[in-house]
């Protein structure tokens, strides 16, 4: 027997995806049933990166070989300028890599309310990732209806999957991805 | 190919670390026998800045073939010492240039940067300018973003009008912040191949950052300025210039806010200037700036102040007010 949540999640992967309900619930009772529970979540299985290793992807995209390189950096200081960054603190280095780098191991497929195609939202700016999309081959139609697709999931009116946070980043994807000035 | 010749006599022979007649001495024996293999040809590894004096400037080659002749009869790794020398002067002399066409574009008056939530904002074409590359390549490298790292509207980069459409062309344009004019430079030196243009980009981004930083400082520096000011305008005027009435300093209920008659953004020479400042209620400030004017952000004068205190307030108390109004036009002279 499936519970509330599920069946919700059912009803939002079917309305986005157009994904057949009975196939999802049979999918979802064969996960439930085969579940071990000695398992641990995907993104719990990989390492975090220490501290030193995250510094030395930043040196490296910052072509710099120390903090204090990195602090006298024009590249550095003009790319942060309107980030509060406190480099005393690994959280500060954790959304450096974030934003230049890539995505944490550790956060690879994360699940959760605030994520979208194992991709926290919040955390990241990866609209393609979001939309499901490939940016190289995506059409202006496929965006738009990814976008509707969304849209419809997290837009403030609908009172189960609804969450205005949500959709504001959302709208914040669109915008970027399907603005024509740059044509 | 085309030389430069920015090296002066007396620059190489400090780096070769020898007195100046060493150096002539040595360029005269390059000079005296054209058969051997050490030559120095005019217009190719030297010019010749005062001819009758025989005062030369040389070109990265004359330096690097003098201080090779040195390599080899005295002082050994010479060579490598002055080829670092080189690379230093050629990038001083990067940033010097891209320092001067940033100084031009970023203070000439025409809105080429424009301030967003505390945020600088640089204009597409400005950015453009200041990489030295055309439409095309920045239009390729954003579009090249766009499918692969897009940047984040309203961070990276916003889609506003001109602040002042009359001098500028209409409609949406795109401008950068500093994270998103990093970016769009640092992949448009990934597009180009020449190798010196690809080291500009990444002098254009030091560069960018030290001009914004200074504007920074010098809107900050206003900023207080500003709050000084106004301190003074309502130390000097103690009560509502419009009702004559008291701050309610029990209770709150009554505030006052210093006005400038002729708006900061529009007239930022006069943003400090004590005549084109005026203490009014709190209230009837924020009634004048979004019912008479629509919004703080629309430029204002000291017509419209007039104009809004003859119709909204004409039973003033403060027979002067009107007069002390057309003074301070009279003085600031402002109108345009």
């Amino acid at each position: 027997m499936l519970n509330q949540v599920v069946q919700l999640e059912i009803e939002r992967l079917s309305d986005l995806y157009g994904y057949k309900i009975h196939h999802l619930e049979e999918f979802a009772e064969f996960v439930i049933n085969n579940k071990s529970n000695k398992r641990k979540p995907i993104n719990k299985k990989t390492k975090e990166l220490k501290l030193s290793e995250i510094k030395q992807k930043i040196y490296d995209y910052f072509e710099v070989k120390s903090t204090t390189e990195l602090k006298k950096s024009g590249e550095f200081k003009l790319a942060t300028r309107d980030m509060k960054l406190n480099l005393g603190q690994k959280e500060s280095w954790q959304t450096l890599y974030r934003e230049f780098v890539g995505i944490l191991p550790e956060e690879e497929c994360e699940q959760g309310k605030d994520c979208i195609n194992g991709i926290n939202i919040f955390k990241y700016f990866r609209p393609w990732q979001v939309f499901g999309l490939d940016g190289q081959t995506a059409t202006e139609e496929e965006i738009k209806s990814v976008y509707r697709k969304l849209s419809k999931t997290y837009h403030p009116d609908n009172q189960e999957t609804g969450d205005a946070r949500i959709f504001d980043r959302i709208n914040l994807m669109y915008r970027s991805i399907s603005t024509k000035i740059f044509a | 190919m085309a030389y430069k010749f920015n090296i002066s006599q007396e620059e190489l022979a400090k780096e070769l670390g020898i007195t100046l007649e060493k150096l002539i001495e040595t360029i005269d024996f390059f000079d005296s026998d054209p058969d051997d293999e050490w030559e120095l040809i005019e217009n190719k590894h030297f010019i010749f800045v005062k001819p009758t004096l025989r005062v030369r400037k040389f070109s990265e080659l004359g330096a690097l073939d003098i201080a090779f002749y040195f390599d080899c009869y005295g002082k050994k790794g010479i060579w490598w010492q002055i080829r670092e020398f080189i690379t230093q002067k050629t990038d001083k002399l990067r940033h010097a240039l891209v320092q001067r066409i940033i100084q031009e574009e970023f203070y000439e008056p025409d809105n080429k940067i424009v301030q967003v939530n505390g945020k600088n904002f640089i204009h597409k074409q400005c950015l453009r300018r200041i990489l030295e590359t055309n439409g095309q390549t920045i239009n390729r490298a954003l579009q090249e973003l766009q499918k692969t790292k897009p940047l984040q509207i309203e961070s990276d980069y916003i889609e506003i009008e001109f602040p002042d459409p009359k001098k500028q062309k209409q409609g949406q344009q795109l401008w950068f912040s500093g994270k998103g004019s990093f970016y769009l430079s640092r992949h448009i030196s990934e597009i180009i191949k020449d190798k010196g243009r690809k080291n500009k980009c990444k002098v254009v981004s030091e560069e960018i950052e030290k001009a914004l930083a200074l504007l920074d400082k010098k809107t900050h520096k206003l900023a207080d300025q500003i709050i000084k000011a106004k301190r003074k305008a309502k130390t000097r005027d103690k009560v509502c210039q419009i009702t004559l009435k008291k701050p309610d300093t029990v209770n709150n209920l009554m505030q006052l806010s210093a006005h400038h008659l002729y708006s900061v953004n529009e007239y930022p020479h006069l943003a400090t200037v004590l005549e084109n400042l005026i203490t009014i209620d709190a209230q009837i400030h924020q009634e004048f700036h979004t019912s008479w004017m629509g919004a703080y952000s629309n430029p204002c004068t000291v017509q419209s102040f007039i104009d809004f205190v003859t119709e909204r307030y004409p039973d003033s108390p403060n027979e002067e007010l009107i007069a002390r109004l057309y003074e301070a036009k009279k003085i600031l002279k402002a109108d345009r």
